[in-house]
Order: C-alpha cells, then structure tokens, then sequence
C-alpha cells in the first residue's frame, strides 16, 4: 500500500541501497526515514519471502474464495479451480482408490441402492402393465401408439389406464421445512401448505431419528386421509406431491428428475434462502408439470371381473350338473336291472327323455308284478320323474303263475299252492266245496295246464290220521284166560276213550259216521273155540266199558280173532300177555280215499 | 414482502407451550403428534408495516423425566421461544438448561424467553430478582398468559424483530 506522506519523486529509487548513495545523502535519509526505510526492508523482505508470502495467503484464502461466492453466481472461480480439483481427484484414484472409495462410500451405497430399488420397482410394474395389457385390443391401440410416438409401452400403458391425479405438489426448504413454492390443481381441496410442508418435514426428522436411519434415507410417503403424500429428498429441497389415487411408481422417477431440475435452477437460493420465498415463484411453472390427472373413461375398461366370475360359475355349475346327471342316470339303469330281474317284468327300453328331466320305462308289466313305484321308492328317486310306459300281459313265469292262482282261487288258509311246470299243487285243508270247484277254476287260469290235489285234504282229515295212528298203538291188556278189565289198564282205557271221542267228533265234521271195530285176542294155550268166545268177550267187556266213558256204543262193533291174528310172539309170558289183548281199527270213514 | 421463518417453541413438560400458540395460530394437526411425533406444527402470521411474517412454530413436546427434546427438530430454525412455567422454579432452571443445549445444537441463535401462567401470579415461584438476573444475561424476558393471552403477542413480535436480517 503506497505511504501518502512519501515525496511524489521517491519511487523505486528509495529502496536503492544506502551504501550506493553518497554519505551526506544518505546520513540525511539515515535521519529522516529511518523509521519508515526499516519498514519498508522488512515489506521488501516479506515480498520477496515465498514462506512468508504463502503464510500470508492461507490467512486470507479462506476468506476471499468465499467472498467471490458471495458476490454472485460467478462461475470463474469454479471454473479456475475444476482442472485442478479435477486433477486431483484423478490423481488421487490412480494413486490408491481406497481413499476416494472410502470417503465417498457412505453416500454411494445408498444412492446405488435407492437406484436399484427404484428401478426394480419401475420395471415390476412396467412389466405388470404390460402383462396386463398386451393381449387386449386397447393393449394393441396403445402398442401402436408406442411405435408411433416412439414413447415406451409401459409409459403408454401408464398414461392410459391409471387413474390417479396429483392434487398439490410442494417445494420445500430442506433446512428449514418452509414452504418455498406450491402448486394446485384447479378446484382440490387443499391442505395449509405451509402446516403440511413443516410437519412434512418434521415427520422426515422423526423418521429419521426414530428408525436411526442414514442422513440419505427419507420417509417417502404416507397417508393424509384419503391422499397419499409421497416425498422426493434432494440435498437443499424435497418435493412432496399429494396424490389422490393410485399413482404409478415411476411417477417417482418424473419427482426425482423435477427435483433435480429444482436443484439446479435454484440451487443458489436455496442455499441462501433466509425466509424470502418470493425468489422461488419461478418454480411454480415446472410444479405445475407434475400436476397430472389421470381421469377414468382413458382408463382401459377394468376386466370384467363379473364376466369371469360369472364364466367359472357356470363352468362349476354345469359340472356339478353333468355330475349329478350322472349319478342320477346310473340311479335310474339300476332300477331298471332290478325291473328286469323282477318276475312279470319285460323292460323293452329305457332312459332319459330328450332334454327334460323324465326317465322314461316302456316295455311289459304282469298285474300281479311288484309295484314299480315302490320299487322306485326303495331306489331313492323321485317318483314324479318316472315315465313308466309298461303295457300288462301274462307272465309263465312259476312264481307270476302262482300268485295269479292265488288271486283266481282265493285258498282257505292252511291251502298253500305251488306252481311246477305248468302243474298247479294244492296242499293243505280245504273245505269240500271248495275243492270241488278247485279243478275247473285252476283250469281257466293261464299258466297252469293241471292240478294235483293230492296234498288236498278235508277240514280235520290230517287230525283224525294222525290220531287214528295213535289208536292203534292202544291195547287193552287182559288176564290168562279172564275178560276183566284189569285196574291197571283203566289208564289205557281211558286214552282209548279220549281218542275214540275225539275220533267221532271229527268224523262228524267231515261229514262221515265213524265205524270202529274193537277186536279181541288170545294167546295160543287153550282151545280154539273158548279162545275165540274169550276174545269176543274181551272186545264186548271193552265196547261196554267205553259206552260206560260216554262214547255211543252204535259206533262199536266187536270181533273175537281168537289166536288167529296174534299180536306178538308166544316164546315168553312178556309175549303171551301182549296177545291177551283188545285193538281197535277204523273202519270208516277212510281219509285219503274219497268218503 | 413476505417471510417464512421456521421458529421452535422450547421447555420443560406442561409450562403451557401448545395453549399459548393455540388461540393465536391454525393449526390442522391432532396433538397427538405431539405424543408420538414430539413435534406440532404451527402457523402464525404477524404483520410489521409492509411486510408479512408467516412464523411456522415448531411446537416441541416438553422435557421431563422421561422424554428428552429431539433436539433434531431444532436444525434451520431462525429463533426460538424460550418457555418456563412462572409457578414452577424448576422449569426456569430446565429452560436455562435448554437454553444452552439448544445454542450448542443449532449455534447462538436469536431467541425470547416467555415466562408463562402470569394470571397465576400470587402462585408464582420465580421471583422478580431471577427475571432480573435473565435479563442481565442479555436476555428478553416476556411474562405471558396462555389463558388470558398477556404478552403473548409482544413476545412473538420480539422474537421476530430479534431475527429480522439474520439468515435462518
């Protein structure tokens, strides 16, 4: 700095060294500037001092660099210093890599993988859009759209079928959380933008602390009633959009590079910003641009979920349907096998009924076969759906034969019938009325060629045989040579009676007198005459006897055999006695025979 | 002209913070954000001759035993409301406390202390010698009254005349 006190002519001549000068001179400039010559050394020295002069720089350096970048966006001095930092930075990774690496490692991954994210999002969803509309007709308009706008597909689709609209978008001030710039679309309801962009803002702070995530990571949207709020960080702004609707992911991408356009247009007021937003009004143009709509009728009709639904319905409906026609169907033939295996049954066709539900039977039903409907019943189907066509005929089926007779003869109980070959059995008891209409009736009955009546037998027949058999075991044991009854055959005698009573009565039924023959026997010891005259009286004394129990004695009729029909051996006194007897015998009536 | 300042309210749990600004801001936010997000945002406009002032405020749940000031909400803030509770001493210890943490956060940063509850007076525990020895530390000392708004106002223009030229 020049010395306003120093003469006008001094210039460099001054600093000449004294010793060159003459003494009085320079004895004279010893007194006069001796002060200021010493300074002035010193400066000299300083100047010409590289050490000295580069300490003196530092000092200042600092200072200067930032007050050039206070006096405005000036790009001289970046543009002085980018070679050197540029070569620096070169040099520095050709020298060891790791230095660079590390210090820029904290700020790289998480760019790297945001970038990823983003892009694995962004192509997830191109390629969903894609899947989606690629095969409709609308998928092959905007195709053609693509190609010929040269414009991506995804970004078609994209602009085409999502419906969403961007209500607010929002320039805030990182620092501070102030409100710098905002757009709206026409006629949203609109959140204060100032409270928003502050508890925004805060809310990236909160997040930030509360998930103790990196500085780079931000809380990147949420919900504000029915609108989405999503947040775009940059290193001075973010940008936050208030969407209504489901925007697509890459409208993040259109944030980001909006976000960087924000950066570098105002990057110097947003570092100076000290409350003033008016320097960003600027702004609201490029906000503007994300204030997109997406309205519905551009919107690719959404699939027809009705219709689909509607398709599997019926899909599953008609298959259960078939499947319960098949069972059905399968229920109905094995009613039909059963018809066929039943007696009096020709099924001649059989099946569904053109396009109804009725099953139609046609063929040849005897009268007196198993009733069809009951059949069905049994079979478990509706009877309502029977078509049963069966036309009646004579079955010579046995069994349809005999149930015939049965309904044409109307047998007493105790008859059963029973049909052989065309050969009609009777068995049992029958009244004689009956029978003797038996023959011609069976006759007219078709099916049966002949009867055989010979199980047939009157009302109390089978008795009387069965109790005449047991008359005949009975003997009436005597004495040698006496026609007594003895006490000891009172017994005997009374059994005699009891048959012989119930004997009569049951010839009575029938209609017959009952004829009985007592008949008397000897052993062989004596005389034929007395034998025969003691025989005789046996039978009488036992006749008298029986009259006496109650029986008529008109029934009676007694015979003396003597020893001519011995009833036993004579070879011991056991066998002798059995002789010395009385036996009875029927004489009538004769079952079995005609009476 | 307008200017958007971004202003913290500060103090110790229930000193009346949030009713002060109540009944002089808008505000769309449950308090509930300040239970979970320990932060309310708040809006207050105050005209000075031309120009107008949107002070967002930053009202920041209360110190206490048990939950300390995200002191991360305090970064860009142009000033700060400094607030202690007139009938509790402890909580103008705890704002002297605040006070220097808040500075070693955000750096010497201008600011007004608001000595609250004034309708309260007869209860009061901070006596006019401590209200001297604030102001003799250079600070501004309003006493205010949430409930009848005293003060409030003038407290808010301080601070906002304090900040006037100074960056946020």
């Amino acid at each position: 700095m020049p010395d306003p006190s120093a003469p006008p002519d001094s210039g460099h001549h001054r600093l000449r060294p004294p010793e060159e000068e003459e003494p009085a001179l320079s004895e004279l400039r010893e007194i006069l500037f001796h002060e200021e010559r010493d300074e002035l050394l010193a400066l000299r020295e300083r100047v010409h001092d590289p050490a000295q002069r580069a300490r003196d720089v530092s000092e200042v350096l600092p200072d200067a660099v930032r007050l050039r970048g206070e006096s405005g966006p000036d790009e001289s001095l970046t543009a002085a210093l980018r070679p050197t930092v540029e070569r620096t930075l070169k040099e520095s990774v050709q020298r060891d890599p790791q230095v660079l690496a590390e210090a820029l490692f904290p700020a790289m991954g998480p760019a790297i993988r945001r970038a990823i994210t983003e892009y694995f999002r962004t192509l997830v969803q191109a390629f969903d859009q894609a899947m989606q509309h690629s095969f409709s007709i609308q998928g092959i308009r905007w195709r053609i759209e693509a190609m010929r706008t040269g414009r991506p597909f995804s970004e078609v689709a994209l602009l085409h079928s999502l419906m969403f609209r961007i209500e607010q978008v929002f320039l805030i001030h990182r620092k501070t959380g102030l409100l710098l710039c905002q757009a709206v679309a026409p006629d949203a309801k609109v959140l204060d933008p100032d409270l928003v962009s502050s508890m925004l803002s805060a809310l990236q702070d909160f997040a930030r602390d509360s998930f103790d995530a990196s500085k780079t990571d931000t809380l990147q949207n949420f919900k504000v009633g029915e609108l989405d709020v999503w947040a775009e960080q940059g290193p001075q702004a973010l940008i936050a959009v208030a969407i209504r609707g489901e925007a697509p992911q890459n409208f993040r991408l259109k944030m980001v590079e909006m976000l960087e356009r924000l950066h570098f247009q105002f990057g110097h007021a947003l570092d100076e910003f000290s409350g003033d937003p008016g320097r960003f009004a600027a702004a609201h143009d490029l906000l503007s641009e994300a204030l997109v709509t997406q309205r519905r009728e551009h919107s690719l009709p959404p699939p027809r979920p009705y219709f689909v639904r509607g398709l599997l319905a019926a899909v599953l409906l008609g298959g259960a349907w078939l499947i319960y026609q098949g069972v059905q169907d399968w229920r109905w033939s094995r009613l039909v096998d059963r018809l066929r295996e039943q007696p009096g049954y020709v099924i001649t066709s059989s099946g569904r009924e053109s396009f109804t539900r009725y099953y139609a039977i046609r063929g040849l039903r005897d009268p007196q076969a198993a009733d069809p409907f009951v059949l069905l019943q049994k079979a478990g189907l509706n009877p309502a759906l029977a078509d049963f066509q069966l036309s009646p005929y004579y079955s010579l089926d046995d069994a349809m034969v005999r149930k015939r007779a049965e309904a044409a003869l109307a047998p007493p109980p105790g008859v059963t019938l029973n049909m052989e070959s065309g050969v009609l059995h009777v068995r049992g008891e029958a009244p004689a009325e009956w029978e003797r209409e038996l023959a011609g009736r069976a006759l007219t009955v078709a099916g049966i060629n002949s009867v055989d009546t010979s199980g047939l037998l009157l009302p109390g027949q089978s008795d009387f045989v069965r109790r005449r058999g047991q008359l005949g075991g009975v003997r009436i044991l005597f004495g040698v040579g006496s026609a007594e009854i003895r006490p000891d055959q009172r017994a005997a005698l009374e059994s005699a009676a009891e048959l012989l009573k119930s004997l009569d009565e049951l010839s009575q039924q029938m209609g017959a007198e009952l004829s009985v023959e007592a008949v008397g026997h000897t052993d062989r010891s004596g005389p034929d005459a007395a034998n025969l005259r003691l025989s005789q009286n046996r039978a009488e004394r036992v006749i008298q006897s029986l009259a006496r129990a109650g029986l008529r004695a008109e029934i009676f009729g007694a015979r003396g055999a003597g020893f001519n029909e011995p009833l036993a051996g004579e070879s011991n006194e056991a066998e002798r006695q059995l002789n010395r007897a009385v036996t009875f015998r029927i004489l009538a009536p004769k079952p079995g025979t005609q009476p | 002209m307008l200017i958007k300042r971004k202003i913290c309210m500060v103090g110790a749990f229930a000193v009346g913070k949030t009713s002060m600004v109540r009944r002089f801001v808008e505000s769309i936010f449950s308090e509930q954000y300040l239970s979970t997000v320990k932060v309310t945002i708040e809006k207050k406009t105050i005209r000075r001759g031309e120009d107008e002032f949107v002070l967002m405020l930053w009202d920041m749940a209360g110190e206490d035993a048990f939950q300390s000031l995200q002191m991360s909400y305090l970064a860009g803030a142009s000033g700060y409301l400094l607030v202690a509770d007139g009938t509790r001493r402890a909580t103008l210890e705890k704002a002297l406390e605040l006070q220097g943490r808040v500075q070693q956060t955000i750096g010497s940063t201008p600011f007004v202390a608001a000595i609250n509850k004034n309708d309260l007076a007869a209860d009061w525990e901070v006596t006019e010698e401590m209200e001297q020895g604030l102001r003799g530390r250079g600070w501004t000392v309003f006493r205010t009254s949430a409930k009848t708004g005293e003060g409030v106002e003038e407290a808010f223009q301080a601070l906002n005349l304090a900040m006037l030229g100074r960056k946020p």
